[in-house]
């Protein structure tokens, strides 16, 4: 570290730093300007206390205002939606062949596994002449904005681990997320709302939960707020029964007025701080229910999304998600839970559950991005479609036996696809390729540390240098190991 | 030339530490030329990269000559020295740090390395790994303003910075800053009363030996601990299911309450176990280093996640003890610290040998009476248990090794489920699996009667990996012998022979074997994994005849599945068989037959006393220790040079272990000794840190060379040595001599000039200011609303929870809450149910960590999201309706006093007039608004003056006197 990197460091870990920004602000400008013109040093964003969520400028031109992240929880195969293997096809119902199983190691399959072919028919789309199932037929006629990455790879094979390492750039609890990174970094553009905003369908919660939009080792007014479908979109936005809005009003007016006074005997900076707070408290009780009404939405808009007010449901959320990208929140991240196709299960199996799960968001997504679209915001705004890891070309067998009435495949961390559209990203391009069985990744490997790169680049950062000091470390999203920007994909 | 060292260049800090400025001194290394190769050289010259050969860590290294062959350093001649050299060159393809990597050093910076070579390139040790010394308190020129020596290290430091202390806080501030420092609740208003009417110094100490005395201290101290502990009821990883561990918090509230010494304490949570003659107290200390996550999701691996919490359990240890974050040195030398990649494993090894194995039952458990006044009574009974148990396996592993056991020749192997083949292996016949195994399988080992046996008296079955020597350190999947059963065939056909017992190759096996005899249960086996090769040996009823030319028949049932997709079989095996006396008559051997009656007795008085369970710390039976291994750049699965002996890092002082063997007691004696330089420190600088908001030392994480200084050393390192010495390791009476202080018990109000000169406190020149922590948020508002109960320990409770946030991953997980009124509602924060995944939403928004992992600090925020708690929380919103009754029923007068008494009832503080008016015109505001708006004051309350008091009762629980203390 230098001395300019220093001093910011030991500022940042100071939870008083906020004085010293207020009283100091020109030289910390200038500092901060010296550090922007120095190529080597970290960047460490600097936020004015009072209004920590203010927007601020990225290090270089950013291509992505905002990200919209579509994470399908548990791990969607790959090899029924995106990456098309006939040679699978031929294989299919035969003994796996043993240089796959050679020093492997499985989360569930047992004995000697049978080869599975592809479930679904394949067709190529758009000029791109993109493959993409029969299970996604809407999103098919979007071929030509799809940037896919059909060569994603990660070290975890649980899912827990796995979510973790795909969301906050390590397998162990306790690390910022990718929005909390952004939002930090960033700011928010709608000091109404909160800059990273969480929601989630399926019926479930991902195992790890909130530290998946945690904000690790950055100050807590990063992390994600997760909005619900059900009750308060925001943890007690609604007043108490009894409470109306003008009697709210009247208290926080007194509640404002004596805390002045305490600020006045006490000259406390937090006091001020806190006032702020509250006021900021009192218009997101209207901007959030507001923002996340979708009654007021025209018929065709329900009617393209596959909408029912009320209803939890994916498509509610990615019709969220618009409205929230509208409404300036810098980070929207939708989760969907039930992607886990093990073939243990009905609700689960690729012939039965699985089939279902894709019906439920090919029209919501690719509504979704005609919305965008038409919006003229999808130049603008970076969508991000994929699982934790991917699925082997192998049918999971689970305990042995043969004939399961339920299709099924295991884990498969050695390669999987992610998709990206929008803002930044070549549209209808493939990237990366996996072996003729779609095991692993025979070009252009992509790991989840470069997909971090990629995306805090096209948010107008250098991830290598994107840090905030903690236990001794620079700590970064992309980690300790060496990470690269995938500049092929760059538009 | 000296020139300021590297901080002095920081506007904020030039004010700050202009004390340190000496223009004549000698170069200290640790003070000034550390932080400047920190800064510059070591992320390429250091303990991760060596780039050219050369570091800077150790003086050896930084003495010696690097790839180019030139010497680095020349101590005395900074001329000849190849770092100046290439610090000074002007060729960019020379100069160091590569201008890539960074700027030119500053001049000052290479004044003070060219005078640190000049004089001789001493190497320091960092401050805190060198012993701390008790210094002289220094003289003071405002002789009557220190209480104690506290204040004079204090004040000399604020009088050679030209401050002065602030005045006295207000006396009821200061009892509420006290009251909610050491019992986290506020002082009720008839505490504040009496201490008001009695101005004396007397009353003051008074008060303070009463909050020490409190039973309430314990549980606001064991919250901070908590933290420390990474305490949950939850498991953490994958399914997060509930884990009973709420003895271990009991304990340490127990523990804070009584006081006892931080060396005490400190041994019995690392080692409480080993303790000779170790109370049951001690045992459940040792579930400190249990509340490591578990996972039992399904397909997970037992020994990826163990050996997690092993590495975990060592990095918390040296976080919360030793304030150093030894984690870095997992993958690769210390970056900064002179602590070697080869020390974490030997330091691993002392972990590495507990039994515990991320089990899904979170075994081993103790069993502990639900009321700990029978604790000596349980422990006196498990102990009973065990010593006979001990004594049994002593004398069943003597006749083992007089037995001569038969080998089978011939042997035929077949499995239904699983293929088998039978291999030789060192001249012995064993059955190996073919293939994929199957759960549930069962393996028929046929085989003739070995010569010259014609009787069988003992069957020996053993379970091996199939590779022992990467087992021992890199364990396969395990196996159980679900059930056993054999048969003798003979010219009359096939027999089955009843069998009578199956003893384990250990004392204390986790699970009945016997349950192997009937199928009933999971009986003996390795369970999960298996580090090398284990057996038992099956007795039938009687001795079986075995005629001329018979065969044998054993059947081995093999175990089921476990997390859902790992079958517990064994894929390698011996059997053998044997006619020794000795197995014969040993069931009924009267002191075999006495021991097995006493541990029945035992378990039978067991199970007449309520008790709960508690994992803890139990050590392996030393015949199956584990061989430690390093992990290459920290990878499990990836397995470097083994570890000879477990140990501590070279920089400090030695290991004094009990034999040659060293063992976590040791570990833990080492830890709670006055010579290790950190313990008393970093103990120290946490109480510290609680009271006064920052610590001594402003990173409590990092005492290491990438930490802050402290503020005051000599202050810090003066009541480390006290603490450790004549205060004999008392926190009580610790925290006693800060409160005391005039230090601490300065008003805290801040004019703009002192904002400007240390906006940060760090001088002290006015008392601390701060927000109530995530507990004290709650229990604050409970006691001011009048609602709080107040008992001590037991299971977890559920108060109300936000709708819509309990949805755990298990549905049969319920969170049920007490209705309104009842007791279990109102308890402390510090019983509240802890689940890591779905935390307590009021705790996590006021900065409370998920305690999935050791957190060493709160960062305190100040978000939106904490107003909308503490004004629409339902929790918070029945505390403000608490609040109402105390005025409109608990208080006499008119509605002045009333809502003077309310506001008091939450600040502490008397109403000023002008605040006064203030609520009273809300309150008149609301009482008319509610008049005219029946069907809206229905929703609140029955009366218009009621829904009133209850709105303002919200305003006075949101206020920031009432948030702060």
């Amino acid at each position: 570290m230098n001395l300019l990197q220093h001093l910011r460091a030991e500022d940042l870990k100071h939870l008083t730093r906020r004085h010293f920004l207020r009283d100091c602000t020109t030289g910390l400008g200038g500092m901060w300007l010296v550090s922007q013109a120095m190529g080597s040093v970290a960047s460490t964003p600097v936020h004015d206390p009072s209004s920590p969520l203010a927007s601020l400028p990225p290090t270089f031109a950013p291509k992505a205002k905002r990200v919209i992240y579509l994470h399908m929880v548990g791990a969607p195969s790959q090899l029924e939606l995106f990456d098309y293997k006939p040679t699978l096809a031929k294989y299919d119902g035969k003994d796996c062949p043993a240089e796959f199983l050679e020093g492997q190691r499985f989360a569930f399959i047992q004995g000697t596994p049978k080869i599975l072919g592809p479930q679904f028919d394949f067709s190529q789309h758009g000029q791109s002449g993109a493959w993409i199932s029969d299970r996604f037929p809407r999103l098919g006629a979007h071929a030509d904005k799809l940037c896919i990455i059909k060569s994603m790879q990660t070290d975890q094979f649980n899912h827990g681990p796995a979510q973790l390492l795909v969301h906050t750039g390590n397998q162990n609890l306790g690390y910022p997320s990718m929005g909390s990174w952004a939002t930090w970094g960033l700011g928010t553009d709608n000091q109404n709302l909160p800059g990273f905003m969480v929601l989630i369908s399926g019926g479930r919660v991902p195992r790890v939960g909130a530290s998946l939009w945690g904000s690790g080792f950055l100050p807590s007014v990063y992390q994600g707020v997760q909005c619900r479908s059900t009750g308060d979109p925001v943890l007690n936005a609604a007043n108490p029964p009894g409470v109306t809005r003008d009697i709210r009003r009247a208290a926080l007016d007194s509640l404002q007025k004596l805390n002045r006074r305490t600020l006045d005997d006490f000259g406390d900076p937090e006091t001020l701080t806190r006032i702020s707070q509250y006021e900021m408290a009192f218009r997101m009780q209207i901007s959030v229910p507001e923002v996340m009404s979708i009654k007021e939405e025209p018929a065709h808009i329900h009617e393209m999304y596959g909408t029912r007010p009320g209803k939890e449901s994916f498509a509610n959320n990615c019709l969220l998600a618009r409205r929230l990208a509208e409404n300036g929140v810098r980070f929207i991240q939708l989760f969907d839970w039930g992607w886990d196709s093990h073939g243990s299960n009905k609700g689960e199996a690729i012939n039965h559950g699985f089939k279902n799960k894709c019906d439920a968001v090919d029209r919501p997504i690719s509504a979704l991005l005609t919305d965008l679209e038409q919006r003229g915001m999808l130049d603008e705004t970076l969508v991000v479609w994929g699982g934790e890891f991917g699925r082997t070309p192998m049918q999971e067998n689970r305990g042995g036996g043969s004939g399961n009435a339920f299709v099924g495949r295991d884990h498969n961390p050695n390669a999987f696809t992610l998709w990206m559209a929008g803002a930044g990203v070549k549209p209808g391009i493939s990237y990366g390729e996996t072996d003729e069985m779609g095991y692993n990744v025979v070009s252009n490997p992509v790991q989840v540390r470069d997909f971090h790169a990629t995306l805090l680049h096209l948010l107008g950062f250098d991830a290598k240098k994107l840090s905030f000091p903690f236990q001794g470390l620079d700590q970064k999203l992309i980690g300790v190991k060496p990470a690269k920007v995938v500049k092929d994909i760059l538009a | 030339m000296r020139r300021p060292s590297l901080k002095t260049h920081h506007c904020l800090v030039l004010l700050a530490f202009p004390a340190s400025l000496d223009l004549s001194a000698k170069v200290d290394f640790s003070e000034e030329v550390r932080p400047i190769l920190n800064a510059h050289c070591t992320a390429c010259h250091g303990g991760v990269k060596e780039a050219g050969d050369v570091s800077f860590i150790y003086r050896e290294k930084a003495l010696g000559k690097g790839d180019s062959g030139k010497p680095v350093i020349v101590p005395g001649d900074p001329d000849a020295s190849e770092m100046m050299a290439r610090i000074l060159s002007s060729d960019p393809d020379e100069v160091m740090p590569k201008p890539e990597h960074g700027p030119p050093l500053p001049q000052a910076e290479i004044d003070t390395l060219r005078q640190w070579i000049t004089e001789g390139a001493e190497w320091g040790e960092h401050w805190s790994f060198t012993p701390p010394k008790i210094h002289p308190a220094p003289d003071v020129q405002q002789t009557d303003w220190p209480r104690n020596d506290i204040d004079r290290f204090v004040l000399a430091k604020l009088e050679a910075n030209q401050l002065a202390p602030s005045g006295p806080a207000d006396r009821a501030a200061l009892l509420r800053r006290a009251s909610l420092d050491l019992i986290g609740l506020p002082p009720t208003i008839n505490e504040l009363d009496a201490f008001l009417i009695n101005p004396s110094e007397e009353a003051y100490e008074a008060e303070i030996d009463r909050l020490l005395a409190s039973p309430r201290f314990g549980e606001r101290w064991a919250s901070v601990w908590m933290d420390l502990a990474r305490y949950a009821d939850s498991e953490g990883l994958g399914i997060d299911g509930r884990r009973t561990i709420w003895k271990y918090r009991d304990w340490l509230i127990d523990a804070f309450n009584r006081d006892q010494p931080f060396d005490q304490f400190t041994i019995d949570q690392l080692a409480g176990d080993l303790i000779p003659d170790a109370t049951l107290e001690q045992k459940i200390a040792t579930a400190f280093h249990r509340l490591t996550q578990a996972n039992n999701e399904g397909g997970t691996d037992d020994e990826e996640f163990r050996v997690a919490a092993v590495i975990d359990r060592v990095n918390t240890t040296w976080e919360v003890w030793q304030g150093v974050s030894f984690g870095c040195v997992q993958c690769h030398s210390h970056p900064y610290d002179p602590i070697e990649f080869n020390e974490f494993y030997e330091f691993t090894e002392f972990f590495n040998q507990t039994r515990d194995a991320d089990l899904a039952e979170h075994s081993p458990l103790l069993r502990v009476p639900v009321d700990s006044k029978r604790n000596s009574e349980v422990n006196q009974l498990n102990e009973q248990i065990r010593s006979a148990e001990k004594e049994l396996h002593a004398t069943r592993t003597a006749i083992d090794s007089r037995t001569t056991w038969h080998w089978p020749s011939g042997m035929q192997a077949v499995g239904d489920k699983t293929k088998l083949e039978v291999k030789k292996h060192d001249g012995i016949e064993e059955y190996r699996t073919v293939g994929n195994v199957t759960k549930d399988s069962t393996f028929e080992l046929t085989f003739p009667t070995p010569d010259p046996l014609t009787t069988l008296t003992a069957l020996r079955v053993e379970f091996w990996p199939t590779d022992p020597e990467t087992a021992i350190h890199t364990p396969e999947w395990g196996a159980d012998l679900k059930k056993i059963w054999m048969e003798v065939i003979d010219a009359d056909g096939v027999s089955q022979k009843p069998l009578a017992a199956v003893i384990a190759d250990e004392a204390h096996p986790l699970f009945n074997p016997n349950a192997s005899l009937t199928g009933k249960g999971r009986g003996w086996g390795t369970y999960s994994k298996t580090f090398g090769p284990r057996h038992a040996i099956v007795l039938p009823k009687e001795p079986i005849a075995l005629p001329e030319g018979s065969s044998i028949r054993v059947h081995l049932r093999q175990g089921g599945a476990i997390l859902a997709s790992f079958p517990m079989v064994s894929e390698r095996g011996r059997i053998a068989v044997t006619d020794s006396v000795e197995w014969a008559d040993h069931l009924a051997d009267t002191e075999v037959v006495s021991l097995q009656r006493q541990i029945e007795e035992a378990r039978n008085q067991l199970k007449r006393i309520p008790t709960t369970t508690v994992p803890v710390m139990e050590e392996r039976d030393p015949a199956f220790a584990r061989s430690t291994r390093q992990f290459i750049r920290g990878n499990w699965l990836d397995k470097g040079e083994a570890v000879e002996m477990a140990g501590t890092p070279r920089v400090f002082p030695p290991l004094n272990p009990r034999s040659d063997k060293p063992d976590r007691l040791d570990l833990a004696r080492w830890i709670a000794s006055a010579e290790n330089p950190l313990t008393a420190r970093v103990a120290v600088n946490r109480f510290w840190l609680e009271l006064f908001g920052t610590g001594i030392v402003p990173t409590p994480e990092d005492f290491g060379s990438a930490g802050e200084k402290p503020t005051h050393p000599e202050l810090l390192d003066t009541l480390a040595v006290r603490f450790s010495s004549d205060m004999r390791w008392s926190v009580k009476t610790l925290l006693r001599e800060i409160v005391l202080s005039a230090t601490y018990r300065q008003d805290a109000s801040v004019t703009p000039e002192l904002a400007k000169l240390d906006a940060g406190n760090r001088f002290l020149a006015r008392g601390p200011r701060q927000r109530l922590t995530a507990e004290m948020v709650r229990d604050h508002a409970l006691a001011a609303g009048g609602l709080i109960q107040h008992r001590s320990g037991g299971a977890p409770t559920h108060p109300p929870i936000p709708p819509g946030v309990w949805t755990p991953f298990q549905g049969n997980d319920k969170w049920d809450t007490p209705k309104e009124g009842a007791p279990d509602r109102y308890r402390r924060a510090v019983y509240t149910y802890w689940k890591r995944s779905i935390p307590y939403p009021s705790f996590m928004t006021f900065d409370a960590p998920t305690r999935e992992m050791c957190n060493k600090r709160r960062l305190v925020s100040n978000t939106p999201l904490q107003a909308l708690t503490v004004l629409n929380d339902p929790a918070f919103n029945e505390c403000a309706k608490g609040l109402a009754r105390v005025m409109k029923y608990g208080t006499e007068g008119d509605i002045d006093a009333k809502l003077a008494a309310g506001y008091r009832q939450a600040t502490s503080r008397t109403i000023t007039p002008d605040r006064l008016s203030e609520l009273r015109s809300l309150y008149n505001r609301l009482e008319s608004e509610y008049k005219a708006d029946p069907a809206t004051m229905a929703m609140m309350a029955g009366t218009p003056d009621g829904a009133a008091f209850t709105v303002v009762g919200s305003v006075i629980l949101n206020l920031d006197e009432a948030l702060t203390r």
